[in-house]
């Protein structure tokens, strides 16, 4: 199986566009779409999920042109909107099972007992989705994206709104998922791709900034980031002055973690990269 | 739950019917089988009634549910493609392999569900009606519900179309269509009375005028070919003589579908009709991939026949 997005563009009105000659190729594995709100990643989401149409380029599933033939590519998608609502007086067994329909899915009761028992909805299962939380929502849909056992799942944002232990099962659904399909998976919260895409995408203003593995991304900014103590007084002018990706107040003054091609002052301490600070480094 | 269409109709009309608002429509057309089944709101002619013949009932009371159903359900079932836009479901059915007209049916037959949901009620409603009217002893359950059937369901399936494709052309989506809808169905309700042709009558008032006609024109001297539906009054006459046996189905199919028309068109499609299913039988075998499955199975042909006749 195998994606390929050639100049992919998408405008909205006469002079935006949401997406500019986007061009990238992905196999089996988690590749994670890294950018700030408005950089474009729901758009690709959508185009990818052949929800709306390029207005510019486009998508190849195993050398087929999605365009014209969509089909052949949703028979094997699972799709997470990042807007996701349901039938609120349908319960979750009922929603799921219409929507195995609606994928063309024959007799597929045992399917949604195991996605339900996956997603840890079991009990809840035939309360009615109005009542449901969320989070708990959010889990519907997580099933409801992986009910045909896709190739390719796109989930645009899809740990908005979990708590801490539910996101946690989530990344490691993902991980277990991505051995033998495409998982394409869209957020801004840098810890959650960390831990699962072997591949990331960064994004910004609707253009693609930087595509590598996690590896390569930090390699663009080893020995580029320092930490820096000042008082808490010129922690504004440091900022004004270099890229500061994170700081923490100790008693001793604010130690500042900079980005910076050079030395940012004589004190600097040249420290190990994260993912945090390549994703800051790119968008800059 | 295995077609598409099903599912989405299925879905959405369980999705519907545990709404509050599904509660209070359904209790109005409890109320409205009600008065139309004691004759408070019913049909007359020349301000008086006939005996309440199940006929008479059946008629009046489905004539009610066709306007009130067609013209109040529209706005209740003008929902369903926008919440599927508003709640973001869309998006998910816009990614999956069916097709537009898969979704639009689906609306459609949910849509239908939900109008013959009411429409059962005051059907019901009628029958227990008639025996608490108690004014003949025999009940005619065809006479009763055919009315139902053949005059009031028909309509509503137009009503309940309409509210799919309204929802799913751009300029009707919205107030227009709603104002639109209102124009059109007066436009439909009035249509016998100017063109008074029984073809170009979707509720059926001209079809069942022209029923009724020898029936009142025989019991009351002075009939003026006056036929209404409405709200009436206790002063209402009742006319023991006029016991309406309903309308004669067979003579209304031979309307619809006259001798001439019949033995001209209809004959030359029945004839013709058949070619498409002996063409298919092949090309489809080719066309899925399948011939080599249908060919070595016994008496392929002679199996294969009826099942694609069917």
């Amino acid at each position: 199986m195998h994606l390929t997005v050639e100049g992919l563009g998408k405008k909205y009105r006469t002079d935006f566009w949401g997406l500019q000659d986007f061009s990238l190729e992905t196999g089996p594995g988690v590749l994670g779409l890294l950018g700030p709100n408005g950089a474009g990643k729901s758009t690709l989401m959508r185009i990818l999920a052949t929800v709306t149409r390029a207005t510019a380029g486009r998508m190849l599933w195993d050398g087929a042109d999605t365009g014209r033939a969509p089909d052949g590519l949703r028979a094997v998608l699972g799709y997470l909107p990042q807007d996701f609502g349901v039938y609120p007086n349908l319960n979750a067994i009922e929603f799921l099972e219409y929507l195995a329909a609606v994928k063309g899915l024959r007799n597929p009761r045992r399917r949604i007992d195991e996605l339900l028992d996956l997603v840890n909805l079991t009990d809840a299962a035939r309360r009615p989705l109005g009542g449901y939380s969320g989070g708990m929502r959010q889990r519907v849909g997580i099933a409801q994206a992986l009910l045909n056992d896709p190739q390719l799942l796109i989930v645009d944002e899809p740990t908005a709104g979990l708590d801490p232990e539910e996101r946690l099962r989530f990344r490691n659904l993902l991980s277990e998922l991505a051995g033998n399909r495409i998982v394409i998976l869209s957020t801004h919260i840098v810890s959650d791709i960390e831990a699962v895409a072997s591949r990331i995408a960064i994004m910004k203003a609707g253009h693609l900034l930087a595509c590598d593995t996690p590896e390569g991304l930090l390699r663009s900014v080893a020995r580029r980031v320092w930490e820096v103590l000042v008082p808490s007084g010129e922690l504004r002018a440091l900022r004004d002055r270099f890229l500061v990706s994170s700081t923490a107040h100790r008693v001793d003054g604010v130690h500042a973690r900079v980005i910076a091609a050079e030395s940012p002052e004589f004190s600097a301490v040249n420290v190990e990269p994260t993912l945090e600070d390549a994703y800051l480094w790119a968008l800059q | 739950m295995g077609s598409p269409v099903i599912a989405i109709a299925l879905a959405d009309f369980q999705d519907r019917v545990r709404r509050y608002s599904f509660l209070i429509t359904f209790l109005f057309s409890i109320f409205l089988g009600y008065g139309a089944g004691n004759g408070a709101v019913a049909m007359r002619v020349s301000n008086s009634r006939g005996l309440y013949s199940p006929a008479w009932i059946g008629t009046s009371v489905a004539l009610i549910a066709g306007c009130f159903i067609s013209l109040a359900g529209y706005y209740v079932v003008k929902n369903s493609v926008e919440r599927d836009r508003a709640t973001g479901v869309g998006q998910i059915l816009a990614a999956s392999p069916m097709s537009r007209i898969t979704y639009a049916c689906g609306k459609w037959i949910s849509n239908m569900a939900v109008l013959l949901t009411q429409l059962g009620v005051l059907a019901v409603g009628a029958v227990v009606m008639f025996w608490l009217a108690g004014e003949e002893p025999h009940v005619n359950l065809w006479q009763l519900l055919s009315p139902f059937l053949l005059l009031a369901a028909p309509m509503l399936a137009l009503t309940a179309a309409c509210a799919a494709a309204f929802e799913m052309l751009p300029g009707l989506r919205g107030g227009f269509g709603n104002v639109t809808w209102f124009f059109l169905f007066t436009f439909l309700v009035s249509l016998p009375a100017v063109t008074k042709v029984a073809q170009i009558d979707p509720m059926g008032f001209q079809t069942v005028m022209n029923s009724l006609k020898p029936a009142a024109q025989r019991a009351i001297p002075d009939y003026s070919e006056s036929f209404s539906l409405g709200i009436n009054d206790a002063s209402l006459k009742v006319v023991p003589g006029l016991r309406w046996q309903g309308i004669a189905w067979l003579v209304v199919a031979q309307l619809a579908a006259p001798l001439a028309v019949a033995r001209g068109p209809l004959l030359a499609i029945a004839w013709i009709w058949p070619v498409l299913i002996w063409s298919a039988m092949v090309v489809r075998e080719v066309r899925y991939g399948t011939r080599h499955l249908i060919a070595c199975s016994p008496h392929s042909l002679w199996h294969q026949f009826p099942s694609c006749w069917l």
